[in-house]
C-alpha cells in the first residue's frame, strides 16, 4: 500500500487539504454566494446556519401578478446537484403552472435538471412564470384555459385570487405585497381595479 | 391487484429483465454439469438461485481440504464425503425450487456408458457445463451435445485465468431485448398513417393545438414537403434523405413551427436523423428469412443419430430440426409474408411507439394508428403462419397466439446464432482463425490449450510438482513457463499465425496458477457461465458467440470465436 | 477448527514471483510478507446486499481474516433471488448480522463484525482503522458522502487516511467495477455524469396529458397521495400504499384509454427500482474482491481504474483509465494557505484573497467547519454575516483552520488554511 502511496507522493503533497463539507454544501454555498441580487427577490432562511432550506420570496414588477408577493419552500438534499432542489409554493394561488396544492411545473425541477444548473437556473424560471405564464402545458387546466379565452376575465381572476378571495370552492391566498405603495387600499372588493 | 404471488415477489428483480415467459423457461430447464469444483457450484448457484427447475452434477471426486477453503458450497466436516453431493446440498438450501441431483460416478465413467440412465443426463438436458474437464472428455462431450443440438458451457480456470466456451450448432432467439431505434416507418407510411396525418391540418390548430402534435405526425408532414419538392410522393416512392441533406427537412420543420423554442417541434427536429432513411430490414433478419428458404425445400431425414457425423463448421447446418421448430416455422411464414403484396417487403409491424410530447388524445390516436397496423399484420402473419403449420402436417394450436403475439412485436430484432464445434476445435484447430488472430484473447486461449496438452503429456499440469519431489517450486514454475511457451508458440506456428509469439510473462502467469481455481475468479467465471447460460435456456436476450476469457491478472475480460 | 491457512491455490500467489508486476518482492518495505499483509488487512464492505454478500464470500475464501460489515437494511422477500446469504426465514432482519453470521458458521477462522448502521452515524477513528474499502451500493447518495470521507481522510491524515475504495454497481446484464485511489485517480464524484438522474415526467403531463400508464402512476404517487394523505408517507415497500396507487393509476388511466398499469410496474416506478441478478453481481463483486486482493497482496497488478461488463447482446467488456475531473467538487478542490496576524479583520482577509496573485478572486464567500463567515449573497445571508468583516480572525476561528471559499472565478471550491502570524 505504501509503494502504491509513494508513486504520487509529490502530486498529494501539493493538495493536502480536506474539503469541509460534503459536495453538495460546498456546491450550494457557491450557488448562494454567487446569487445575482434582484431587488424583487428576497431568500429567508428559518435557521440562516443551515442552507439547505430557505424560502424564495418573489415580488412580480409587472405583469398579471405584479403586487404579489409569492413564496417558494426550496429544499436541497445531500444528493445535489445530482438532483435538482425539491421546491413548493406555500400559499394557494391561481395560476395556469401552479397547482392549488403548491407543485410548480418547471422543466428544470424535473425532467430537464442538469447539475450544470444551479439555485439561480431555478429562481429565473420561477420568475419567469410570474411574468409569462406558460398556459399550453398548464398544470391548472381551468387557469390556463381562461388565459387563453378571455385574458381579460383571466386577469380579474388573478387579481380576485390574488386578495385573498375564493373561487370555485377554492380559498386562495392573501399575497398583497402590503409594503408596496401601490397596493395601498388595494382590497378584494376593488380588486378588479387592478 | 394483490401483490400477486409469493413468487412474483421473490422473483421481481429478475422478472424485470425476462418476464414469466423467460422464467417459465428456467423452471422447466434441467441442467446438467460435469464437475464439482468451486467453478461448478459458482455458476450453479447463480442459476438456482433465480429458481432453475433441475440441475444434476456429475463427479466422483471427494471433498479434501482444500476444497473446503474454495469452494464455499462445502463444508469443513464435509472432508471425505463425495463432493457432488456435498455442493448439491449446499446449492439447494438457497432455492427449495430447485431441485438437484448428486451423480456420484466419474466423468469418463458417465461418458462412456451405453446405460440408458447414464445417455439420458444429457439428452435430457436443456444446458450442460463441462467445467475443468479433461480436453478428451470435452471432446467427447462436444460431440455428443453438437449432435443433440443441447447447447454446452465449457469453462475452466487456471490462478487468474479463466476461459469460458459456449458451443451448440444453432441458438434462435426471438426476444432478443436489442436496443433498435423505433419502428415507426415514417419515410415509408402506411396507408392508415397517411390519412391520419393527413386529417390533422396544422394551419387550422391553435397555438395550443400546435404545440400538441406528436413529432411523427410533424416529420411525416415535412417529409412530403421535401418529397414533392424532389418530384416524389411520399408513401409511394422510396424515400431516403441522405444524411447530407437532412438539413432540408430540419428547415421545413423550422419553418412550420410557431415558435423556435416549441417543444414538440424542436422533438421532431432532435428525432429526424433517426426518421430519414429508407426502411430496411436489418441484416441478422433477412439472413434468418433467406435461411428459412432453403429450409423451404425439403432436407433429407435429419441424422443427429448418426454418431460418425462430420459438422464441417463452415457449412452449418441451415436449420436444425426445421420441420418442427417453432421458431423455423415462424421464419417461414415471415418470408411468406415479406414477399407478399400485402407487405411490400415489410416485417410486421412491433405496434409500440415512444413517447412524444403531444396531449393525451393525439398522442393515443396515433398510437392506435400503430397499433390497429400492427394487429392487421399480425391477422395476415396468422395465415402464413397456419400454411406453413398445413404444409407441415401440424396442428394449427402448434403454435399458439401468444407465441405468434411475440413473435410479431420482435420481428425486426430476431437473431440467430450459429456456433462452431468444439470436438472438431480439439482435434485440429480453431474454426476462425482469421478472426481470433487479431483477438486480444488469442494468447490466453493458446495458453489453454497448451496446458491441456502439457497435462496430456506430463499428467500434471505446468507448475504443479510431480509426486512428493523435493523441488524449488519457483525453478519448477519457470522450467514448466519455458516449455508452455515453446508449446504455445508451436501451436501459433502450425495455426498459420506465425508472426505472433506469445507475450512475455503471461506462461509464467499461467505455470504460477498451478492450475489451481482461486475462489474468486471461479466465481467472476460463475457469473458469466450463468449469464450466458441464462441467455440460453430463457431465448432471451444474446449469448456471446462463442468464447470469454477471463484475466484477473489484467484486470480484463475479452470474448473472441474461435 | 484450521488455523490461518490459506488455499493451496492462493498460497502460490503469495510466494512465486509475480510475472508482471515491477519490482515484486517477497518482502515488503515495511517487512512484510503478501500472507502477512493478506493475514492483517482489515476490510470494511458497504452493504450487505445483493454485491454485498458475495463480497463478503469472495473476501473470506480469499484469504482475508478480518472483515467489517456496514448496512442500515433489513432484509426483504425480493432480495432473496441474489442475495444467498438469507433464507426465508431471515425476511425482516438486519442484513449486516445475518451476512456475518452466515460467513462466521462458514468460515470460522474469519473475523467478522457486523454494523447494522447507517455508514453517515460511524466515527472518523472508525474508518480510519481499514486497509480498504469495498462498497457494493445501490444508492449514489451513499457512494457520494463514503466518496467525500474518504477522499476527505487522506486530506487530514496523509498516508495513515489513505483508503482504496472498490467500488461496484449492477444493473440488470450490466455492471462495473472500478477502484478509487484517494486523490490518486479519479474519484466517484469525478464520474457523478455517467449516472443519469432518475427518470422524471414533467408535472404538467402527469397532471394534464398523460400518455403512458407511468405518467398516470405518478400522478398518483405524486399529485394524489400527498393530496389525500398529507400526513403519511408513501411507502413503496407496503402493499396496501402500493395496491391504492395502482387503484388510483387506473381510474386515472381508463377515460384516457391509457393500459399498461400492474402491480409491478407501479411499484417499479414508485421505487426506481432497477432490475438485479444474481449473476450480474457475482461478476462485478468478484471483479472488486479480485482488485482487493491485489492490492493488498500486490500478486499482480491492480485495476486502472474502471471495468465495465455487460451481457445484454454477447458480452461487451472494457478496461480503461476514468478520468479525473478537475472541477470535481470532491477532488477538484483548490488548495492554498495564507499567513495573516489573528488580529487582522475577517474584512482584511477578504482582501487579501483579491489581490493576492495567487488567489485573484472577485467576490469570495467564506464557510470554516459549515459555520457562515461571510456570504456575498443573498442578501440577508449578506446582512447576517456582515458583522463579521469587522471581526478579528482570531474571534472567528483558530490559527491553521482551513475554510471553505466559493467564488465565480473558481470552478467548485478553494481549501484555504489560514495561520496566524
Amino acid at each position: 500500500m505504501l509503494k502504491i502511496w509513494n508513486q504520487k507522493k509529490s502530486e498529494v503533497e501539493a493538495q493536502r487539504l480536506k474539503p469541509k463539507g460534503s459536495p453538495s454544501r460546498i456546491r450550494l454555498q457557491k450557488d448562494l454566494g454567487e446569487l445575482v441580487p434582484s431587488a424583487d427577490t428576497d431568500i429567508q432562511f428559518p435557521n440562516p446556519a443551515d442552507q439547505t432550506t430557505f424560502t424564495v420570496v418573489y415580488r412580480p414588477p409587472t405583469g398579471f401578478y405584479a403586487g404579489g408577493e409569492f413564496r417558494f419552500t426550496f429544499e436541497v438534499s445531500e444528493n445535489f446537484p445530482h438532483e435538482p432542489p425539491k421546491v413548493l409554493c406555500t400559499q394557494t394561488i391561481y395560476h395556469p403552472n401552479i397547482d392549488t396544492e403548491g407543485h410548480v411545473c418547471l422543466n428544470v425541477l424535473r425532467e430537464d435538471w442538469k447539475p450544470v444548473l444551479n439555485i439561480q437556473s431555478v429562481i429565473f424560471g420561477l420568475q419567469m412564470l410570474f411574468l409569462e405564464p406558460n398556459p399550453e402545458d398548464p398544470l391548472n387546466k381551468d387557469a390556463a384555459k381562461l388565459m387563453i379565452d378571455d385574458r381579460q376575465r383571466f386577469g380579474r381572476m388573478v387579481a380576485e385570487t390574488m386578495c385573498g378571495l375564493s373561487r370555485n370552492n377554492v380559498a386562495y391566498t392573501n399575497v398583497l405585497d402590503m409594503k408596496n405603495p401601490a397596493n395601498k387600499g388595494r382590497t378584494h372588493r376593488n380588486a378588479h381595479y387592478y | 391487484m394483490r401483490p400477486e404471488t409469493d413468487k412474483s415477489q421473490l422473483y421481481d428483480r429478475q422478472l424485470r429483465l425476462w418476464h414469466e415467459s423467460g422464467q417459465t423457461a428456467l423452471e422447466n430447464a434441467h441442467v446438467c454439469v460435469f464437475g464439482s469444483s468451486a467453478l461448478a457450484s459458482e455458476s450453479l448457484k447463480n442459476l438456482v438461485l433465480p429458481g432453475i427447475g433441475r440441475f444434476t452434477v456429475i463427479d466422483d471426486a471427494t471433498v479434501d481440504d482444500q476444497d473446503v477453503l474454495t469452494n464455499f458450497f462445502v463444508r469443513h466436516d464435509d472432508a471425505g464425503k463425495p463432493r457432488a453431493e456435498c455442493i448439491v446440498a449446499g446449492l439447494g438450501e438457497l432455492n427449495p425450487d430447485a431441485r438437484g441431483v448428486a451423480v456420484v460416478r466419474a466423468p469418463a465413467d458417465v461418458l462412456g456408458s451405453c446405460e440408458a440412465s447414464d445417455t439420458d443426463l444429457v439428452s435430457s438436458a436443456s444446458l450442460v457445463m463441462a467445467c475443468g474437464l479433461p480436453d478428451a472428455l470435452v471432446h467427447d462431450l462436444g460431440l455428443r451435445c453438437w449432435q443433440l443440438g443441447t447447447p454446452l458451457i465449457v469453462a475452466s480456470a487456471a490462478g487468474f485465468m479463466a476461459s469460458i466456451r459456449t458451443t451448440v450448432p444453432e441458438h434462435a432467439v426471438v426476444e432478443s431485448h436489442a436496443e433498435m431505434k423505433q419502428d415507426l416507418r415514417l419515410t415509408a407510411p402506411f396507408p392508415a398513417l397517411l390519412s391520419h396525418v393527413d386529417n390533422i391540418d396544422l394551419g387550422t390548430l391553435d397555438p395550443t393545438d400546435l404545440g400538441h402534435v406528436p413529432f411523427a405526425v410533424i416529420i411525416v408532414k415535412a417529409l412530403q414537403k421535401w418529397a414533392a419538392a424532389n418530384g416524389l410522393v411520399l408513401g409511394k416512392d422510396t424515400i431516403e434523405i441522405p444524411y447530407r441533406r437532412i438539413g432540408e427537412v430540419r428547415d421545413i420543420i423550422r419553418a412550420m413551427a410557431p415558435a423556435s423554442d416549441e417543444e414538440n417541434f424542436v422533438e421532431a427536429g432532435n428525432n429526424l436523423n433517426a426518421n430519414c432513411s429508407a426502411y430496411e430490414i436489418a441484416f441478422e433478419v433477412s439472413q434468418i428469412i433467406s435461411d428459412a428458404d432453403a429450409s423451404e425445400t425439403p432436407t433429407s431425414g435429419s441424422s443427429s443419430d448418426d454418431a460418425d457425423l462430420q459438422v464441417s463448421p463452415s457449412t452449418p447446418l441451415p436449420c436444425d430440426n426445421g420441420s418442427k421448430d417453432k421458431f423455423w416455422l415462424m421464419a417461414k411464414a415471415l418470408r411468406r409474408f415479406t414477399e407478399s403484396e400485402y407487405s411490400n417487403g415489410k416485417l410486421p409491424l412491433s405496434g409500440t411507439i415512444p413517447d412524444m410530447k403531444a396531449d393525451t388524445k393525439g398522442y393515443i390516436a396515433l398510437q392506435r394508428v400503430y397499433k390497429q397496423k400492427a394487429d392487421e399484420d399480425k391477422a395476415e402473419f396468422s395465415k402464413h403462419i397456419h400454411d406453413v403449420l398445413d404444409a407441415a402436417g401440424l396442428p394449427q394450436d402448434y403454435v399458439s397466439q401468444a407465441e405468434i403475439d411475440t413473435y410479431c412485436k420482435n420481428a425486426r430484432r430476431l437473431r440467430l446464432l450459429r456456433f462452431t464445434p468444439i470436438h472438431t476445435e480439439l482435434k485440429s484447430k480453431p474454426s476462425n482463425i482469421d478472426e481470433l488472430a487479431f483477438s486480444e484473447a488469442l494468447f490466453h486461449y493458446v495458453m489453454f490449450r497448451s496446458s491441456a496438452m502439457f497435462f496430456e503429456k506430463h499428467r500434471r499440469y505446468p507448475g504443479v510438482p510431480d509426486g512428493d519431489k523435493n523441488v524449488d517450486l519457483d525453478d519448477l514454475v519457470a522450467a514448466d513457463a519455458a516449455e508452455l511457451e515453446t508449446v504455445g508458440n508451436g501451436l501459433l506456428v502450425s495455426w498459420g499465425i506465425a508472426d505472433q509469439t506469445v507475450p512475455n510473462g503471461l506462461a509464467a502467469e499461467f505455470a504460477r496458477s498451478g492450475h489451481d481455481e482461486l475462489h474468486n475468479i471461479a466465481s467472476l467465471s460463475g457469473g458469466v457461465i450463468a449469464q450466458e447460460a441464462i441467455k440460453l435456456i430463457t431465448h432471451q436476450y444474446v449469448p456471446a458467440n462463442n468464447m470469454c476469457i477471463v484475466d484477473g491478472a489484467a484486470s480484463k475480460i475479452h470474448v473472441a470465436r474461435v | 477448527m484450521p488455523s490461518k491457512v490459506c488455499h493451496r491455490g492462493i498460497q502460490r500467489f503469495l510466494q512465486l514471483k509475480a510475472p508482471h508486476v515491477e519490482n515484486f518482492e517477497l518482502v515488503n518495505d515495511e517487512g512484510k510478507t503478501p500472507q502477512q499483509l493478506l493475514n492483517e488487512a482489515k476490510v470494511l464492505v458497504i452493504g450487505a446486499g445483493g454485491l454485498g454478500c458475495e463480497i463478503l464470500k469472495n473476501l473470506a475464501m480469499s484469504g482475508f481474516k478480518d472483515i467489517h460489515v456496514i448496512d442500515m437494511d433489513t432484509i426483504d422477500i425480493s432480495n432473496l433471488n441474489r442475495q444467498f446469504l438469507f433464507r426465508k426465514a431471515d425476511v425482516g432482519k438486519p442484513k449486516a448480522e445475518v451476512a456475518a453470521e452466515f460467513i462466521r458458521r462458514r468460515s470460522p477462522d474469519v473475523n467478522i463484525t457486523a454494523h447494522f448502521k447507517r455508514i453517515q452515524e460511524m466515527s472518523e477513528e472508525f474508518y480510519l482503522g481499514f486497509t480498504l474499502i469495498v462498497c457494493g451500493l445501490d444508492s449514489i447518495e451513499a457512494r457520494r458522502w463514503i466518496n467525500a470521507f474518504v477522499c476527505g481522510l487522506v486530506e487530514t491524515h496523509g498516508f495513515e487516511g489513505f483508503k482504496p475504495i472498490v467500488d461496484g454497481g449492477t444493473e440488470g446484464f450490466k455492471g462495473n467495477a472500478r477502484l478509487i485511489l484517494p486523490t490518486h485517480s479519479a474519484c466517484f464524484e469525478c464520474g457523478l455524469s455517467m449516472f443519469s438522474p432518475k427518470t422524471t415526467y414533467p408535472i404538467c403531463t402527469i397532471a394534464n396529458t398523460p400518455r403512458l400508464p407511468e405518467h398516470c402512476i405518478e400522478w398518483a404517487s405524486v399529485l394524489e397521495w400527498p393530496r389525500v394523505f398529507p400526513d403519511k408517507k408513501l411507502d413503496g415497500d407496503n402493499p396496501d400504499h402500493i395496491n391504492w396507487l395502482v387503484e388510483q393509476a387506473t381510474q386515472r388511466a381508463a377515460p384516457f384509454n391509457i393500459t399498461g398499469i400492474t402491480y409491478s410496474l407501479t411499484q417499479g416506478v414508485v421505487k426506481n427500482i432497477i432490475p438485479a441478478i444474481a449473476s450480474t453481481n457475482a461478476i462485478i463483486a468478484a471483479a472488486c474482491t479480485n482488485e482487493a486482493f491485489k492490492i493488498v497482496t500486490s500478486s499482480n497488478p491492480f485495476l486502472d481504474n474502471y471495468l465495465f461488463y455487460s451481457g445484454d447482446e454477447g458480452i461487451h467488456s472494457y478496461t480503461f483509465p476514468y478520468e479525473k475531473d478537475p472541477n470535481c467538487l470532491v477532488c477538484g478542490n483548490r488548495q492554498g494557505a495564507v499567513t495573516m496576524s489573528g488580529d487582522a479583520t475577517l474584512e482584511e482577509l477578504i482582501d487579501e484573497l483579491k489581490t493576492n496573485l495567487a488567489f485573484q478572486l472577485k467576490a469570495p464567500t467564506l464557510t470554516v467547519d459549515s459555520t457562515n463567515l461571510y456570504f456575498q449573497n443573498p442578501k440577508e445571508l449578506e446582512e447576517l454575516t456582515r458583522p463579521n468583516l469587522e471581526k478579528k480572525l482570531s474571534d472567528l476561528f483558530s490559527s491553521e483552520s482551513t475554510l471553505t471559499v466559493t467564488d465565480t472565478t473558481l470552478p467548485t471550491s478553494l481549501q484555504v488554511t489560514v495561520t496566524f502570524s
